[in-house]
């Protein structure tokens, strides 16, 4: 494989072995590491059920009936393959970077992309790429093959960051136009009206896709920590405002950790996966750690199930 | 004012702040943002307080800058010699050397402390500056009145000042010292109050000082312009308190000599009023000395602020001038120590009571005129407890001679209907002569009969008596049953000296209770030199005096019976009588006792022509004069010593003597407060006070030269930079948090 721009081998090296594990249950083409909804003949037993007229002779468990005299069929789980859309903001906010950070939100987004698609074409599931800013969409349709992780890699280090937001349009097309269940993974600063950002993710839920939601942050953007009179521009409208930061830092946090606490609360109640994420911080060790986090929920969600 | 004022164009530099707020504002770096949303919420949030923040560091800064310059500056405060473009002084000393400054704490007199004060004074004065001295006892030579640049006569003057043992009049000086200012033109006009603040001498103040500022606003008699009133108010006063409280003090404030009878070998009794004026219990000893010999003395114990009575029995054998003293032992304040008295005693003067009843014989109904007559001229002689200065006698017409008349200090003819001409004869040599008479003539008396034994005789003597006995006095009858109403006294003379005791008083407190029923009219002949001294009701003349040769006579229109009016009970009578003799014996009171400062006023009546007075003081300084004017009067003062004066006048030898004493007001050292002090001089440009001389070079230069005012505003802009910078580092916001992280904005 060439060498590609946003896919490090030593990130990957990191992640190591953890596979993106769909916390909720997809349907697939190809039995893989995700569950099926549908029980079948597998190898993966998953209970017993009383024997119902009808009900293939071959799936009755005969051990079962010597013990107990009573007839059980035995149900199994398949594993299925996923289709998951990664969708990456590029919208001109999504440029920052503050000069302490090591990179900006675009790359930091562009960087998890590529071992999410990474990831997942490992694991045979398929994966599509959509970028969007306002009047400013790319859409790649998902696949599984390897050689579609190149043409996702290509699009990625083509991408460049500039332009409005426009958040909630984006995603309403997005629920309307993908039909099959999917996994929904969205890396943006989501800097547009929250409400109706909130709204499309709903949208999201009751197309009954699974969404991780990566709010991508700089730190700068948390800590404000600018100390000196400076006129701001904002890099999406180009409007400028002088501000002393000492007078407006504490009022800017709270306000900004007011906007994320709405994101996690909402999600929260419509189970969306929010993960704030910090640019400052290295993403691979940030995605490694989500991972783990996810398979322990997932094994925890299977035993208990 | 501004010592260093160039300094001052530096003031622009307080723009420096703002130039450097707007500049920097200018040159605000641009930082690229994700976002404007949450950071334009939060400067509306903001904007408000960060506005006040900033203004106030801003005017902080500035201020710092401005405090800066200005107390390089070196600003002065108040300095008149600068404001008024002119660098000289008026200077006023008003001296207070009243009797209170001779008080010594610790062997120190008040008035040693203020004349070091007044010394600091006038060795701090320059070339060009003018200067006064005042003293509060010597309103004139040899003190300087007029402000002068003749610095070397007021020191002069200076030296030679001492306290005295007078009163003076501290507050009219100051107002005089503050009118005296007011019309200079120097810039700097100080007056100097040195004093022990008493508030005796000070309690007029407000008034005298109103009245002098008052008189110089006042348009000028000669049309020129009204003195401008700031003027006076360009006047800074300097207070120097040189009193202090430890100290004691009794002070004699009272001599009297107290007795029936004023005759020599007659017991009197001198009684001296003690007074401790001082915080603290005194016992100080009182001894007597009469005619300089000592008579007795006492021990007494006066608390504070009490007064107590030392007597002292005394005789003193001999007639004549008396004087003597009464001096405690020595305290802080020696002046009021001793109290001098003077008094005269006299021989008995014997007065002839001619009246027609015999001598004895006391006839049946109403009592005679010589009844009162003899009761009221020795009112002591019935009780037998002494004898009064008068010596009655009662004798009958007949027996009245030449030989019983000569010595005979006065004749009274007491209810005679007809006078024998041989007593009328030896009446006239005897009145001519310079004897006295006094006649209340019979009821019945014969008005034609008195005329012409007592008319005129046509040796060119004229009248004896000053009137006729004219128609009978018209008195109304009373109704059956009713007492009689009798005439009332409708005025007198209260210029004579016969009636002088009852000057100022209304006719019912003099004459009130007198009534006559019973008399004649006086018929006062023009041209007789005679006057009516006594008037009753309806314009009817009842005493009359004249004179006749070297004699004076008294005519009543009534008897002294109490059946003719009710004068002999009346309390009046005993005065009035003793007034007659003693003015027929010429026993007159002579004012033998004056307070130090004042004027002695020495009359000689008898005088013919101008007399050579020669007065010699208690220290035995002698000075010479001439009494011209008319009764023969001479005034002599200011009377500077205490004790015992003698004066003799020439030709006649005629000699005196009188006392000076202390004025007991003096002796109260109870001072003024400063806060009454601040009232009276309110509106003056500076009133300071200083203790003493201690502090008075500093007050003075601060007159002069002002206050410098820079290390009070360093001192200002230290707590202002102090406040700065915590205003800035910990209540600005983000300050007190240090900005750890902060760093510079930067694009992406």
């Amino acid at each position: 494989m060439p060498k590609y721009q946003y896919l490090d081998p030593k990130a990957l090296a990191r992640i190591g072995k953890v596979n993106l594990v769909a916390r909720g249950v997809v349907e697939g083409f190809v039995s893989g590491l995700h569950k099926s909804p549908y029980h079948g003949f597998s190898v993966e037993f998953a209970e017993h059920r009383e024997y119902t007229p009808g009900d293939p002779l071959k799936r009755i468990d005969w051990r079962a009936f010597s013990r107990t005299d009573r007839l059980f069929v035995k149900l199994f789980e398949d594993e299925t393959n996923v289709r998951c859309y990664l969708l990456l903001d590029r919208s001109g906010s999504m440029a920052y970077r503050h000069p302490k950070s090591p990179m900006s939100k675009i790359e930091y987004g562009c960087y998890l992309t590529a071992c999410l698609a990474y990831l997942m074409i490992r694991q045979q599931d398929s994966v599509g790429l959509v970028t969007f800013a306002r009047g400013k969409s790319g859409f790649i349709a998902p696949r599984s093959t390897p050689s579609h992780l190149r043409v996702l890699l290509e699009e990625l280090e083509k991408l460049r960051a500039g332009g409005g937001s426009d958040l909630a349009r984006t995603f309403h097309d997005l629920a309307e136009n993908i039909g099959r269940r999917s996994v929904i993974v969205i890396l943006s600063d989501l800097l547009d009206d929250q409400k109706e950002v909130l709204k499309a993710l709903h949208h999201f839920r009751h197309r009954k896709h699974e969404v991780i939601l990566f709010h991508l942050l700089d730190h700068a953007e948390i800590g404000f920590p600018f100390s000196q009179l400076a006129d701001f521009v904002d890099m999406e409208t180009g409007e400028r405002i002088q501000i002393d930061p000492r007078y407006v830092r504490e009022e800017y946090q709270r306000e900004f950790e007011e906007f994320c606490a709405g994101f996690r609360r909402e999600t929260a109640q419509t189970l969306v996966e929010y993960v704030r994420v910090d640019t400052s911080r290295p993403f691979e060790l940030m995605l490694a750690e989500y991972l783990a986090r996810r398979q322990k929920l997932a094994a925890a969600a299977r035993s208990s199930g | 004012m501004f010592a260093n004022a160039l300094i001052l164009l530096a003031a622009g530099g307080a723009a420096l702040p703002i130039i450097l707020h707007l500049i920097y504002r200018k040159r605000a770096q641009e930082v690229p943002f994700s976002s404007l949303r949450f950071l334009k919420t939060s400067m509306k949030r903001t904007a408000h307080r960060k506005r006040l923040q900033e203004l106030l560091l801003l005017a902080i800064r500035v201020g710092l800058i401005l405090g800066l310059v200005l107390a390089l500056a070196k600003p002065i405060l108040g300095a008149a010699r600068i404001l008024g473009g002119s660098s000289h002084s008026s200077v006023v000393l008003v001296l207070d050397d009243s009797g209170s400054m001779s008080c010594e704490h610790n062997g120190e007199s008040r008035f040693k402390r203020a004349k070091a004060a007044a010394d600091k004074v006038l060795r701090g004065l320059v070339q060009g500056d003018c200067v006064s001295l005042r003293l509060a006892c010597r309103p004139v030579s040899p003190v300087v009145g007029e402000i002068t640049a003749d610095r070397a006569a007021v020191a002069d003057a200076f030296t030679r000042a001492d306290c005295t043992a007078a009163r003076g009049d501290l507050a009219g000086q100051v107002a005089r010292a503050v009118a005296d200012l007011g019309g200079r033109s120097d810039a700097d006009l100080e007056l100097f109050v040195l004093s022990d603040l008493q508030r005796t001498a000070l309690s007029t103040l407000p008034a005298r000082l109103g009245s002098a500022l008052a008189l110089a606003e006042a348009p000028a008699a000669d049309g020129a312009a009204p003195r401008d009133r700031t003027r006076n108010r360009l006047i800074s006063v300097v207070v120097v308190d040189v009193s202090d409280p430890d100290f004691a003090n009794a002070a004699a404030t009272d001599l009297a000599v107290r007795s029936r009878a004023r005759t020599a070998g007659e017991q009197v009794t001198i009684q001296a009023q003690v007074r401790n004026t001082s915080s603290k219990t005194v016992g100080p000893r009182a001894t007597l000395r009469v005619d300089g010999q000592e008579v007795d003395t006492e021990p007494l114990e006066i608390e504070a602020g009490t007064t107590t009575t030392a007597s002292f029995p005394c005789q003193m054998a001999t007639a004549g001038a008396h004087w003597g003293s009464v001096e405690l032992s020595p305290d802080s304040m020696a002046f009021d120590n001793r109290r001098f008295f003077h008094t005269e005693l006299f021989r008995r003067v014997p007065v002839l009571v001619v009246e027609a009843a015999a001598p004895g014989a006391r006839p049946a109904g109403p009592l005679p005129g010589s009844f009162y007559l003899l009761a009221a001229l020795d009112p002591f002689g019935a009780g037998g407890e002494g004898r009064g200065l008068i010596e009655p006698k009662l004798v009958a017409p007949e027996a009245v001679n030449a030989a019983m008349l000569s010595g005979c200090g006065a004749v009274i003819l007491s209810g005679l209907d007809r006078i024998p001409p041989a007593l009328g004869l030896a009446l006239r040599e005897h009145v001519a002569a310079g004897g006295g008479l006094i006649v209340f003539p019979g009821a019945n008396a014969d008005g034609p009969g008195y005329e012409a034994v007592f008319g005129d005789s046509g040796d060119g003597r004229g009248r004896l008596l000053p009137a006729r006995l004219g128609a009978a006095l018209p008195a109304p009858q009373p109704r059956a049953g009713e007492e009689p109403e009798g005439l009332s006294v409708a005025g007198w003379e209260q210029s004579h000296p016969v009636l002088l005791p009852f000057k100022g008083l209304t006719r019912t407190a003099a004459f009130g209770g007198v009534r006559v029923f019973a008399g004649r009219a006086l018929d006062i002949p023009e041209k007789s030199g005679a006057q009516e001294l006594v008037t009753l009701k309806d314009a009817v003349p009842w005493l009359a005096a004249g004179s006749y040769g070297r004699g004076r006579v008294y005519l009543f229109g009534s008897p002294a019976d109490a059946a003719s009016s009710t004068l002999p009970i009346q309390k009046v009578f005993l005065p009035l009588l003793h007034g007659m003799v003693y003015d027929l014996a010429e026993i007159r009171e002579r004012r033998s006792e004056y307070l130090v400062g004042g004027t002695a006023a020495l009359a000689f009546p008898e005088a013919k022509g101008p007399l050579a007075v020669r007065v010699t003081s208690p220290d035995g300084k002698v000075f010479e004069g001439r009494a011209e004017g008319p009764g023969g009067a001479f005034s002599f003062g200011p009377l500077d010593e205490l004790g015992v004066y003698s004066y003799k006048a020439s030709p006649g030898d005629r000699e005196g003597s009188f006392v000076v004493n202390p004025d007991p007001e003096e002796s109260d050292l109870e001072p003024t407060t400063r806060a009454e002090l601040e009232k009276a001089f309110a509106g003056f440009r500076n009133v300071i006070f200083c203790q003493g001389a201690d502090g008075l070079e500093r007050a003075v230069a601060r007159i002069r030269e002002g206050r410098d005012l820079s290390g009070l505003i360093l001192g200002l802009v230290l707590a202002l930079a102090v406040f700065e910078c915590f205003f800035a580092n910990w209540l600005m916001p983000g300050a007190a948090k240090g900005d750890g992280g902060a760093e510079r904005p930067a694009a992406d």
